[in-house]
């Protein structure tokens, strides 16, 4: 599988203020800090390392 | 004209090689790939031709009736129309008074030279055994490990993963100091190739920057927010380059419930027992 571009990603990472909080908080991360959770419009996404992910993950992001 | 026309023919009877390889090679989305030396490709390109013109004169023949005049190729191509130029009229009344049937000829075996290529490219794309055999390797060495080597973690996953984003990270040397440019970069078409396959920039979002020097001080804000919309990262100002791809996994209702329970958050609690 190739890939591909998503339109979820797009939408919430092109948000300023999610930005932002990439800047701080994925960037800034230290061994053992917690998972960044994303916010946006009630929903909440946590970002996972695609290599370390487990199949109930994969199967998630398909939601 | 005696150098002329021979080249003529030559390029007009090994367009359908060249043009089965470009379609090959890139695919209908124009893969960008590493060209191969010109005399290799020269080299497949003729062989490919004279392949499809054997297929598409044996199909002339068998389906339409059409017999190919060998001998006016031959002459046209070796430029020989006698010693008087007694043969010239008839190659050239062999070309002119069938012009149709040749346009015809050509476009069809074009056609399916284009169509063929581009067919054999998305079945060996597919297959990773039979696209590492040398001669029929596209030669997109970045674009594919960028793009496509990295999913062999779908093994791990053990499922097709999808929202995935990357979070590029390179040294940059600018005057005395290292610095590390990290940003996002949304998808793979913000990716640009130069017109030989290698990589050239990234078009990154949420970019930051830091100096390589403060990693050991534990107290440094580490990275500081470019403000605009696009940053360019060229390739070749990069020292080295780190790329971790990610992925976004919404939370179920009961995880976000949990989150906010142990924030201690009862309206957002409440909301997402709603």
């Amino acid at each position: 599988m190739a890939w591909e571009e998503s339109k979820k990603v797009r939408e919430i990472l092109g948000k300023p203020t999610v930005q932002s909080q990439l800047v701080k908080e994925l960037y800034g991360a230290r061994k053992g800090s917690k998972p960044v959770v994303l916010e946006l419009s009630g929903r909440r996404y946590r970002v996972v390392d695609v290599q370390r992910m487990g199949s109930s993950e994969a199967a998630s992001t398909k939601r | 004209m005696d150098l002329a026309l021979p080249a003529l023919t030559v390029l007009v009877l090994a367009a359908p090689g060249f043009t089965f390889r470009q379609a090959y090679l890139r695919g209908l989305r124009g893969l960008p790939v590493r060209p191969r030396a010109f005399a290799e490709e020269v080299a497949m390109g003729l062989l490919v031709s004279a392949l499809l013109h054997t297929i598409a004169v044996a199909a002339a023949k068998y389906l339409a009736g059409i017999e190919v005049d060998f001998l006016a190729v031959g002459r046209l191509l070796s430029s020989n129309y006698g010693s008087n130029g007694e043969f010239l009229a008839p190659t050239v009344a062999a070309v002119a008074g069938h012009r149709g049937k040749v346009f015809g000829y050509f476009t069809v075996v074009l056609a399916a030279a284009f169509g063929l290529g581009v067919i054999a490219h998305g079945l060996v794309r597919r297959s990773a055994g039979v696209r590492d055999v040398w001669l029929l390797g596209f030669r997109d060495d970045w674009h594919r490990l960028l793009t496509e080597g990295v999913f062999a973690q779908e093994a791990n996953a053990g499922a097709p993963v999808s929202d995935v984003f990357a979070e590029v990270s390179a040294v940059v040397p600018m005057g005395k100091d290292d610095y590390v440019y990290r940003g996002v970069l949304l998808g793979p078409q913000n990716i640009r190739f130069d017109q030989n396959g290698e990589l050239d920039r990234f078009i990154l979002t949420a970019a930051a920057r830091r100096k390589l020097s403060d990693d050991g001080n534990p107290d440094e804000q580490r990275f500081y927010e470019i403000k605009g919309d696009l940053f360019v990262l060229r390739y070749h100002e990069t020292k080295t380059l780190n790329i971790r791809f990610l992925a976004l996994v919404e939370e179920s209702e009961s995880e976000a419930e949990g989150a906010a329970a142990e924030k201690g958050d009862p309206e957002a609690a409440t909301q997402a027992d709603d």
